[in-house]
């Protein structure tokens, strides 16, 4: 692989004792990818190894025409080099700051003045509707907030490439389609390549351009979300888009189902 | 929370207790507890003030007072980083190097006196080229007894900061990473922050440790009134003078700051992890 071209290249091979994960990921300028599948899948670890929080085993990473990872070439760059913003499942939004140093934390990180930092973070706050949330601590935040502020922290120093881990499966069900619609607007106005991970169809499905289907380490199907709803190629995919795989054998017009 | 299981748990009253476990169980809480009563009892209450006012008195407890707050300002600076490279970082030899440092912990204090003099002292294998080349001499002087005091205190310390660094939760550290913070802005902005009631805890426990410190510090800096001598090495100096009064005041005055210790940190104790 080269290293030249926009968006996210990468081909991520993580081995963690009996498991590997072996997957080719693409992402475009713009492009929202959502890795999909069920639990234990290795989607966390694919979020992981493009943050740099987990060097790779074999593959590499290219953004935006910089090599990230490439382990046959020696190259490693560490987590906080790497210009990858990322939302965590929990946010993990720092306890002891409030949610405008939380936001202001990456901009202080790469040596933006304190004053300015905190009239950055103020404005990403605003767009996300918090302003009057600001000087609250994480703890007095709602789950919705929180995940706003978190979004909002990751996006402030504007990296590169966005990652988010399962944004909505701490929320409830009632904040969690108004979060989401939220998130979807705010991941349509973000410039890079976004990788969203998530093991709910829909809301992979709402979020997301183009989904990859990782299942036991391995991508099983990609497609943009109306392909791979109208054509699931395993029964997880169909399980999780709501319809049922026969699995058969095709001969000219004729299909002939296995098994019954 | 946890006194409603323990109230759960517990035997009820009344319905045999094994006399065999609860006699000697009584008589060690009074083996503790007695001594400490004699104590109390025995303090001339009326004349306090003025015996803990008195030179020699206000003297120890002002030199016990700074010793042990820069011995354990020291264990803070050199304690805390040495904390987080036995929690959070991995090489070979890590567990032996966690053990020897805290040998200190279960070392006879006299010995560690007698340690730091042959390290630090005039003819020792360091103090001879701080004396020859720098003319420096540690031993019998306030230094010397914060030197002390720091090296039998630091271990208290160590631990305590080490169970917080591995109680809390790594990856705030990653989070911080991922939005470009270097390791050391991570360290001071994200992770000190959040272990901060566990740094407080063994700083109270190291600053408890340094205070009460006797044995090395009499063997490396001896009790000289006004320069060397603490609290501690001023009771035992006032009891063999036959000064009883004097060393019951003081005494019962360490007494205090123990229990107010033991108040401050109560459940935290060495854990360190916030409640």
């Amino acid at each position: 692989m080269t290293c030249q071209g926009d968006g996210l290249r990468a081909r991520l091979l993580v081995t963690r004792g009996r498991f590997t994960l072996d997957i080719e990921l693409n992402a475009g300028p713009g492009q929202v990818v959502a890795l999909l599948g069920p639990n234990g899948a290795g989607k966390s670890s694919a979020l992981q190894a493009l943050a740099g929080l987990v060097p790779l085993t074999g593959g590499a990473v290219h953004l935006a025409g910089r090599c990230l990872d490439d382990p046959s070439a020696a190259i490693f760059i560490a987590a906080a080099d790497r210009g990858v913003g990322m939302v965590f499942q929990d946010y993990l939004l720092f306890p002891h700051l409030s949610a405008v140093d939380n936001v202001g934390f990456g901009l202080r990180a790469t040596g933006v003045p304190r004053r300015r930092a905190r009239q950055h973070a103020l404005g990403w706050l605003e767009r996300m509707g918090l302003a009057d949330a600001a000087d609250a601590k994480p703890g007095k935040l709602s789950g919705g907030q929180s995940q706003l502020v978190a979004l909002a922290r990751a996006l402030a120093p504007e990296p590169a490439l966005l990652l988010l881990d399962e944004p909505l499966a701490a929320l409830d069900a009632g904040t969690r389609v108004h979060v989401r619609a939220d998130l979807q607007r705010h991941l349509a106005a973000f410039a890079g390549p976004t990788v969203v991970v998530t093991h709910d169809a829909v809301d992979a499905m709402v979020l997301a351009d183009h989904l990859v289907v990782v299942e036991d380490g391995r991508v099983v199907q990609h497609g943009t979300p109306s392909q791979v709803a109208r054509a699931p190629r395993t029964d997880y995919v169909a399980h999780l888009v709501g319809v049922n795989l026969d699995r058969g054998r095709a001969r000219g017009h004729d299909v002939s189902l296995d098994g019954d | 929370m946890r006194r409603d299981t323990a109230a759960r748990r517990g035997p009820r009253p009344g319905c045999g207790l094994p006399l065999m476990l609860l006699l000697p169980a009584a008589l060690a809480v009074a083996f503790l507890l007695l001594p400490l009563m004699a104590l109390i009892v025995r303090t001339p209450w009326t004349t306090l003030p003025q015996l803990l006012l008195a030179e020699d008195a206000r003297q120890a407890l002002q030199l016990s007072l700074v010793c042990a707050a820069s011995a354990t300002l020291i264990c803070l600076v050199l304690g805390v980083p040495l904390a987080w490279v036995l929690a959070r970082t991995d090489f070979p030899g890590r567990r032996l190097l966690r053990a020897l440092v805290t040998v200190p912990l279960v070392l006879p204090p006299v010995v560690g006196g007698v340690a730091l003099l042959l390290l630090l002292g005039r003819r020792g294998l360091l103090g001879r080229y701080l004396d020859t080349g720098l003319g420096i001499s540690l031993p019998f002087t306030t230094a010397a007894v914060v030197v002390a005091e720091a090296f039998v205190a630091m271990p208290f310390l160590v631990i305590a900061v080490e169970g917080a660094l591995r109680g809390s939760d790594q990856r705030y550290d990653d989070a911080a990473a991922t939005l470009g913070a270097s390791k050391l802005m991570v360290f001071r902005r994200v992770t000190l922050p959040l272990i901060a009631p566990g740094v407080l805890a063994g700083s109270v426990l190291c600053f408890a440790r340094a205070l009460g410190e006797f044995g090395a510090t009499i063997t490396f800096a001896g009790s000289f009134p006004g320069r060397t001598q603490t609290m501690p090495t001023a009771i035992y100096t006032a009891l063999e003078s036959g000064d009883t009064d004097g060393a019951l005041a003081l005494s019962v005055l360490l007494l205090a700051v123990s229990v107010a210790v033991l108040i401050s940190l109560r459940d935290r104790w060495l854990s360190g992890v916030p409640s």
